[in-house]
């Protein structure tokens, strides 16, 4: 990858370099996670969009070596923090890792925290097990992370138990947890999801505010396209465990050059559609992992395929469209997709 | 308000209070869900009822559907009040009001096939006929776009798309004139969503049914329907025609809820100026004084605090907004 060689004096926060994570035996081997790249720099938020079975959290999962034991397993590629290879490390080496130097926030803040511990000793666990001072620094540093992400009397919360908080709030526990032990990676999976419209917004902002003040380097796992538009600077989108599209924030949404980015982003665009008309809706639904078509795996969903589609993989490759980023469509890449006029575009000329 | 030709369904000052134990062994709270809450919708038309969760919308849903009962307050469904109907007129009620929840999964009996789940209103309502009623359910998944072999298998064989075209079939099966919609999209990938939400319009507008769709996305509530109204706290703080809404919300609540909805185009994500409200929803069993959202208000005043403002006309025809400062 050429951005890796040009920062080649300072290695990324986090590289992901063609990684491959299979689930099953022999007969029946499924691959959620099948030749995935990325890199996340300090201070940058990478987003990787797609649908449920797309690989997104299978992804965040390897590359934290948090799969399944004995159902999932990373067979191919490697995982660099700070220019460290931890793909392949042991269990043991792998804890040393992982919440001091990448840290994951699950989905879900209730299966993310243990409801019979109080918050404060979930919050200082990280630096009790990692023996990163004692527990008055433990407590101190837990307080003034509580403070940080907005909980509003950290004291009264180290004593409560995670049930006596709301969703929001126990989201921003568990923001805490993750960064208390000062990793460089954050990897936040769906971290909006479970939560209101106006919390989402402040969290989102929350998690915008850290990471330029402490340059983190955050990959954000998320379906919501509006969460990406805000705080993404760059986006890979995933489908059936491939990433079909990679590039800066305004490449993806302005340039979509992969016929699957440009329906989900139609099939959320109501500003361009008559109230109470049909939406822009993508035929059918994504594959089952075990049961993918020959060729692209999108491609019989696609309005653009051709003969090709059916017969080899598209490579994930720059397109001769001025201002897009890279795709993995054959049609694209020949220049064949029509130019994207988004509809916002469409609007503001009239 | 003027009352003229009865509505389909007519929802007049309805509170609802549950009582709850506070952390298991506390003492007993009352909770109020619902607080002197209206509501009309005409026949033919969709309503859409959006809020954050806590807000009540689901609570209304539930009594409108006759599931829970009011407190105070009254349903009519054309100009008779449920509250005094007799069990056989409940029933067949039902058959006129139908609902689709949010999860298929959690609303579909794994153990029974395609068929027997759509047939199962038939037989619930004595209306079974083994001529007419196998057609019956081979025009309903045209309808909603499942194959005909669809009918031998179970709902779990179907991926979430499908198994909520599936609990939509089931809702159409006895031709009902009120579909109360729950968050039917929330649970379905993006890519579904439209699909869902198209079908719904499709259907209504075929069969001229009235429909009530209740969610937290303001953006799906204002594509669907004509009239909205937004809850907080268990009332409805602002309510008129979708698009007015839309183009200019009065509420400060709705203000910063349309701010807070992220728009999928970084460059206008940019551009736009954001209004930040800070704070969490009310909680229904503490709710403060006066109007419920002045703790998080930017232009809270005195009165806020301590005067319920009522619903009045401010803005575009029809609109309405329960706050004392808008304009």
């Amino acid at each position: 990858m050429t951005e890796t060689t040009a920062r080649a004096a300072r290695p990324p926060a986090l590289a992901v370099t063609d990684l491959r994570t299979a689930i099953g035996g022999s007969g029946s081997r499924r691959m959620p996670v099948n030749g995935v790249s990325f890199t996340v720099s300090a201070g940058e938020t990478v987003a990787i969009v797609g649908e449920s079975g797309s690989g997104k959290t299978m992804t965040a999962l390897s590359v934290m070596g948090l799969l399944p034991r004995g159902v999932a397993q990373v067979v191919g590629g490697q995982v660099a923090v700070r220019g460290r290879v931890v793909s392949g490390l042991g269990e043991r080496e792998m804890q040393s890792v992982r919440g001091v130097q990448i840290a994951y926030m699950p989905q879900d803040p209730v299966s993310g925290l243990n409801p019979a511990l109080t918050v404060g000793l979930q919050v200082t666990e990280p630096l009790l097990v990692h023996k990163k001072g004692s527990r008055q620094q433990a407590r101190a540093a837990a307080l003034d992370l509580l403070g940080k992400v907005g909980i509003p009397d950290p004291p009264r919360a180290m004593r409560s138990y995670p049930h006596q908080l709301s969703g929001g709030m126990r989201q921003r526990v568990l923001l805490a947890m993750c960064l208390i032990g000062r990793p460089s990676v954050l990897i936040a999976d769906e971290p909006t999801t479970a939560v209101d419209v106006t919390t989402q917004e402040q969290i989102i902002d929350l998690l915008a505010d850290i990471q330029s003040e402490s340059q983190l380097a955050m990959l954000l796992i998320t379906h919501d396209l509006g969460v990406v538009a805000r705080i993404a600077s760059k986006v890979l989108v995933m489908y059936a465990g491939r990433v079909v599209e990679h590039g800066s924030a305004e490449q993806v949404f302005e340039e979509p050059m992969h016929p699957y980015t440009r329906g989900l982003l139609q099939s959320v665009d109501f500003d361009s559609v008559t109230p109470r008309t049909r939406l822009y809706a993508l035929d059918g639904a994504p594959p089952q992992l075990g049961d993918l078509p020959a060729g692209c795996s999108f491609q019989p969903r696609c309005r653009y395929a051709e003969e090709v589609c059916s017969e080899t993989v598209p490579e994930l490759a720059a397109t001769p469209a001025a201002g897009s980023g890279l795709s993995a469509c054959h049609v694209a890449a020949r220049g064949g997709l029509p130019p994207w006029v988004s509809a916002q575009d469409l609007r503001s000329e009239a | 308000m003027t009352a003229p030709a009865a509505a389909l369904l007519e929802v007049d000052g309805v509170s609802k209070t549950f009582t709850a134990r506070r952390g298991g062994l506390g003492r007993r709270v009352g909770i109020a869900a619902l607080n002197d809450v209206d509501l009309r919708i005409e026949p033919g038309e969709t309503v859409g009822l959006v809020g954050e969760t806590g807000s009540g919308k689901s609570t209304l849903g539930r009594i409108i559907l006759g599931l829970d009962s009011p407190t105070a307050g009254s349903v009519k469904f054309e100009g008779t009040s449920i509250g005094g109907m007799s069990r056989g007129q409940l029933k067949h009620l039902r058959r006129r009001m139908q609902v689709v929840f949010q999860d298929p999964y959690e609303s579909l009996n794994p153990y029974m096939t395609v068929r027997e789940i759509l047939e199962e209103p038939f037989r619930v309502h004595d209306l079974y006929d083994s001529q007419s009623t196998p057609v019956r359910l081979g025009e309903l998944l045209d309808v909603v776009g499942l194959p005909q072999a669809a009918l031998r298998r179970t709902s779990v064989e179907f991926s979430g798309g499908q198994q909520q075209r599936l609990a939509i079939a089931r809702s159409l099966t006895l031709d009902p004139d009120l579909l109360v919609a729950d968050e039917p999209t929330a649970a379905l990938d993006v890519s579904i969503q439209a699909q869902i939400l198209n079908l719904m319009l499709d259907i209504q507008r075929a069969r001229r049914m009235s429909m009530l769709l209740i969610s937290h996305n303001l953006l799906v509530v204002r594509h669907m329907s004509a009239r909205l109204g937004v809850m907080y706290a268990g009332r409805i703080v602002e309510t008129g025609a979708s698009e007015d809404i839309y183009r200019s919300p009065k509420h400060p609540y709705t203000t910063a809820l349309l701010s807070a909805v992220p728009i999928a185009n970084p460059r206008r994500e940019r551009e736009r100026h954001r209004i930040k409200v800070t704070g969490e929803a009310a909680d229904p069993a503490a709710l403060p004084s006066g109007c419920p959202f002045h703790p998080r208000c930017w232009l809270a005043e005195d009165r806020c605090r301590t005067t319920r403002p009522p619903l009045r006309p401010v803005g575009a025809a029809g609109q309405l907004v329960a706050c004392h400062v808008a304009e």
